[in-house]
């Protein structure tokens, strides 16, 4: 009897220890949204990161609205008439512009209908994207990142973000 | 912002009743479409509501109508029955419902002695078309939330961010609640009570404001304009 218990004890034991360095090694990642099979991903590791293009030249609208837009065809093809016409991935993007489709880009920071989360007075007040989107520039596909102090974009964040910066943080300012 | 305190002026006196205010607040801030069962089962919602009062015996007869809607108490007995503070005081002088937080037990309504909290029993639908109508500033609220006039939060919302943009208070002094733009007779002005030069602090203090249900307490920052009516002389004499 004795015998056959020790074995599962050793193994428990160490089952417990990896999982224990599991739970405490750094998750940058905090969450993504599956892309289906065969669709674009949008490269913002070349867009933003080699050829360094503004976020503001795609995503338009972040200093005045609510939104920073997902951008439309027509802001790819801006370029992509001209650019990268033997890019794979470049070409689908044609194709669909020509097919007359949109793209159905795959969003992956979204927030639940009741919070009204608006860009323009984060982009006023000087933040940069990173702070809540995380190196983009260096990211083959976009994820929700865990923030530098291991949150994870959730209202945690947002109230102890506001709460240092003396920004409004009752609960009519996102929640209406 | 906190030296902003936002208030109602309704001058009775100017209604008219058509339900121009009510239709405005519908559609500002995404409020179901009542149909019939809603009325029989009284369960329709809507944060502004004019109640009309008949007067006098037929042929001499009158209506009177008093556009009714969330007082924004001072003293709110709908806050502190809430059991998780979803709805709650803020430093504007305003009564906050959070929707996220409400759990849906209805005390706070049964509290309110204006009826001006209203409970969704259904889930809201619209018509497939409609969709692109809602207000992308205002939650839609489910079934088993609790929901009342908000004094539009959403624009006030705005004007505080584009009067902080812009560096002057010029959004600010010229916001108005859904109801109040959209009332032809002015009976409905909204604003900031603690500036003294705005329409609404003046008309606060007019003598013929008063509050609805003083004698309770509830300390509202709604006021009434009373009414005039210039029949009242002779029909005293005629009695
Ligand atoms: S819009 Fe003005 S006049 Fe018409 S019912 Fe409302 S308060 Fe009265």
């Amino acid at each position: 009897m004795k015998n056959k218990i020790k074995p599962l004890i050793i193994i428990a034991v160490l089952l417990g220890i990896v999982g224990v360095f599991v739970g405490l090694a750094p998750r940058a990642v905090a969450f993504v949204y599956p892309i289906p099979e065969n669709e674009v991903v949008f490269p913002h590791d070349f867009h933003a990161g080699t050829l360094a293009l503004e976020c503001q030249f795609c995503h338009t609208g972040a200093e005045e609205n609510r939104g920073a837009n997902v951008p439309a065809l027509e802001q790819c093809m801006f370029c992509h008439k001209v650019a990268g016409l033997e890019n794979p991935q470049a070409k689908e993007v044609r194709a669909a512009w020509e097919a007359e489709e949109p793209l159905n880009w795959v969003r992956q920071h979204r927030l639940p209908d009741h919070t009204h989360f608006q860009h323009e007075p984060h982009i006023t007040a000087g933040f940069e994207c990173s702070t809540c989107h995380g190196d983009v520039a260096g990211m083959k596909q976009v994820v929700q990142i865990k923030t530098e102090k291991g949150g994870d974009l959730k209202m945690g964040d947002c109230v102890a973000c506001h709460k240092e910066n003396g920004a409004p943080a009752q609960c009519s300012t996102c929640h209406n | 912002m906190s030296d902003v305190k936002w208030g109602m002026v309704v001058d009775v006196d100017k209604c008219s009743g058509c339900q121009a205010c009510v239709i405005a607040c519908m559609s500002e801030n995404n409020i179901p479409i009542n149909l019939d069962r809603d009325f029989t089962e009284n369960r329709s919602i809507a944060w502004i509501r004019v109640e009309r009062y008949w007067e006098g015996e037929y042929p001499d007869v009158k209506a009177r109508f008093l556009p009714v809607l969330c007082q924004h108490c001072g003293n709110a007995p709908c806050e502190p029955v809430c059991p998780v503070y979803a709805t709650f005081h803020n430093d504007q002088g305003m009564n906050i419902q959070v929707y996220n937080r409400c759990v849906g037990t209805r005390y706070c309504a049964n509290n309110c002695p204006y009826h001006a909290r209203y409970f969704n029993y259904r889930r809201p639908t619209w018509p497939e078309t409609y969709n692109n109508y809602l207000n992308p500033d205002v939650t839609v609220r489910d079934r088993g939330i609790m929901e009342k006039c908000s004094f539009c939060v959403q624009r006030i919302n705005a004007a505080t961010r584009i009067a902080k943009r812009e560096g002057n208070e010029d959004a600010i002094a010229g916001l108005q609640t859904a109801c109040a733009q959209a009332c032809p007779t002015d009976a409905l002005v909204f604003g900031n009570l603690n500036n003294p030069n705005s329409e609404v602090s003046q008309l606060y203090d007019d003598e013929r404001s008063y509050v609805l249900q003083e004698s309770i307490g509830t300390q509202p920052n709604v006021r009434y304009l009373k009414k005039i009516d210039e029949h009242a002389a002779e029909k005293a004499h005629a009695h």
